[in-house]
């Protein structure tokens, strides 16, 4: 009794892997190639590329891949800086302007589809542009709240000077008349 | 004696300088036990940072940030009482000053260490001048709280300066060689002459006229640290005149306290009679009046519209987690007192103690309930947070409040605990009022 429950495991077992075999065996390997040029206006940063094939060399076209810029923010991570669809070659193109000069990481990631499984690429940038820094703009109420700590600035040493000014006239006051007889009119 | 002699205000006043005894070390022992708890409790905190307090990523200000504006509140109350009296040449004011003075300068000092404290990390605290935003509230807290400090010293010691000659010259060859000193350096040579009285007044007037609006000050920017946040409950118009108000009755409340304190430990109820309490108290009743209404048109207002961080704190404070706090300092820290300092008949010291005793407490908790459920409440969609102070923060603040009687008490064995100059200023006929040098002020010679 014993030996036939364990056969029957075995079998269903068998079964199991060959139903999940050939899914498995449909997703191909792809893989990106993935390369950064300096864009047409070197103002607009680097057109980054990723090339996306299989791995007999068929571009694999109308896919998305996203790409990241991976940052220290608390720590190392992936911040998304865009997505891109490939074209019949295989090719998705992201314009990137960095937010920094410097070396910048790029990944481009695609994430597999119904026959392909997900792959992904990294990419070291020597950045030369990078975005200019962001400026807020100056609000309405900018004129009086720019000047109004020098204006309290201003009034603070006057106070400073006001106390100053009673305690050395005091003090004066007082070591003056130390030295007048007392019973003068000082 | 008469007790409006010359030598019956010389006695009153100085007996105290220099003398020891059972009650002034056993006071000082205490009081200096409780200090030193709080001071472990604080290099404890300093050793093992913040995590050992009760602070958290939601709650970060809690019993420091309150003590903080409580203390510096009281300080003010002191200042004002003493610059107010004087500008209005209230007669009455005279054996109060002095400790209403000096009750200021103590309080500061304890209340403007807080801010330190709550950093954590002290030595940060140079951040603040290396770096200093001037468009942030911070730094000119930092300045206000400064400036202060040196105009309440200052005024502390300009009517002192008689004083201090008086105990010069009738305490100076008994006197040890260290008050010998400290009086001949501080008495800056005072001899009463009508050169040195009109420096003198001078000198005070400036400092009561600029004493006023630097506590103002001083009060608003602390409000302001508050109101300029979007936190529910913070982000009011009339938080700086609200803070300005509580201040002024919690110090008026504290002086009170100081003053029956200090007339039963040194014997001055010759001095300072029912009449003065009745007089403080009537002060109490008006700004507690006028605290009553700041405190209705600032929840009527912000209650009527209600809006989503504002109203969720006054929820709380009204009928939920805070309520029963809150409705403990409205009916026992607010209205109970103020009836019963309004109350007329018998008992005027020890009701007016009684009523600052519950307004000392209740304008502390006030305090809690400004900060903790402010910071709670939580801005973006998340839980409320909570706060549950630990031994730590409990035996700071207990140590700092120890740290202003005692400061009281150690300053009081070196200087005389009323203005005997001003005493005689204000008995004296009014053509007297000016003349140069009483007899003793020149006793030197």
């Amino acid at each position: 009794m014993i030996r036939g429950v364990t056969l029957a495991l075995a079998f269903t077992a068998i079964a199991m892997v060959s139903l999940a075999s050939p899914a498995a065996a449909d997703h191909q390997r792809a893989r990106v190639t993935l390369s950064a040029t300096p864009a047409a206006k070197v103002e607009q940063g680097y057109l980054i590329s990723a090339i996306c094939r299989l791995v007999d060399g068929k571009a694999i076209g109308n896919a998305t891949v996203k790409f990241y810029d991976v940052v220290e923010l608390f720590g190392e991570r992936e911040m998304y800086i865009g997505s891109a669809t490939t074209d019949a070659s295989g090719t998705a193109t992201l314009l990137y302007l960095p937010a920094q000069v410097g070396t910048r990481r790029i990944v481009a990631r695609f994430s597999g589809s119904e026959h392909v499984g997900s792959v992904e690429s990294r990419l070291t940038l020597e950045a030369t542009v990078a975005a200019p820094a962001y400026h807020a703009e100056t609000p309405g109420l900018a004129i009086f709240s720019t000047r109004v700590p020098y204006a309290v600035g201003v009034v603070v040493l006057a106070v400073w000077a006001l106390i100053a000014y009673a305690f050395i006239s005091t003090a004066r006051g007082v070591k003056t008349g130390a030295r007048i007889r007392k019973g003068d009119t000082a | 004696m008469d007790a409006r002699t010359h030598a019956a205000y010389v006695e009153r006043a100085m007996w105290q300088i220099g003398k020891g005894g059972l009650r002034f070390w056993g006071s000082v022992a205490m009081l200096g036990a409780i200090v030193l708890f709080g001071l472990y409790a604080y290099v404890y905190q300093l050793q093992r940072g913040l995590g050992v307090t009760g602070l958290n990523q939601k709650v970060s200000w809690g019993f420091y940030i309150i003590n903080c504006v409580f203390f510096i509140g009281i300080s003010y109350g002191g200042a004002m009482t003493s610059a107010i009296l004087r500008l209005t040449g209230a007669k009455w004011r005279a054996p109060l000053t002095r400790l209403a003075e000096a009750t200021a300068v103590a309080a500061l000092l304890v209340g403007a260490v807080y801010p330190i404290i709550d950093l954590g990390r002290p030595d940060r605290v140079v951040n603040l001048l290396l770096y200093p935003q001037v468009g942030s509230p911070v730094i000119w807290d930092v300045v206000a709280i400064s400036t202060y400090m040196v105009a309440s010293v200052v005024f502390l010691y300009l009517p002192l300066i008689p004083d201090v000659a008086l105990a010069r010259d009738t305490l100076g060859a008994s006197a040890g060689r260290v008050r010998r000193t400290l009086w001949r350096v501080l008495a800056l040579g005072w001899r009463g002459t009508a050169g040195q009285q009109r420096a003198l007044r001078r000198g005070i007037g400036i400092m009561a006229v600029l004493i006023i609006p630097l506590a103002v000050s001083v009060h608003s920017v602390l409000a302001w640290l508050f109101a300029v946040t979007v936190r529910g409950g913070w982000h009011s118009t009339i938080f700086a005149p609200i803070f300005v108000l509580a201040a002024m009755l919690s110090g008026v409340a504290a002086v009170i306290l100081v003053v029956a304190a200090l007339r039963a430990a040194y014997g001055l109820h010759a001095f300072i009679t029912a009449k003065h309490f009745r007089y403080l108290s009537y002060l109490l009743i008006a700004l507690g009046l006028g605290y009553v209404y700041f405190m209705i048109s600032e929840y009527l207002t912000e209650g009527y519209v209600a809006e989503e961080t504002s109203g969720a704190v006054l929820e709380a404070l009204f009928v939920g987690q805070y309520a029963t706090t809150f409705w403990t300092f409205a009916i026992a820290g607010l209205a109970l007192p103020l009836v019963l300092a309004a109350l007329p008949g018998r008992f005027a010291i020890a009701r007016a103690c009684v009523a600052s005793t519950l307004i000392v407490g209740g304008m502390w908790l006030k305090r809690f309930l400004i900060v903790v459920p402010g910071m709670a409440d939580p801005i973006m969609p998340w839980d409320w947070g909570r706060y549950s102070p630990t031994w730590v923060e409990i035996a700071i603040t207990v140590g700092s409040a120890a740290a202003i009687p005692l400061l009281l008490i150690v300053f009081f064995r070196f200087f005389p605990v009323m203005s005997v100059h001003e005493m005689e200023e204000v008995e004296a006929p009014a053509e007297q009022a000016h003349a140069p040098a009483p007899a003793f002020a020149g006793g030197a010679e």
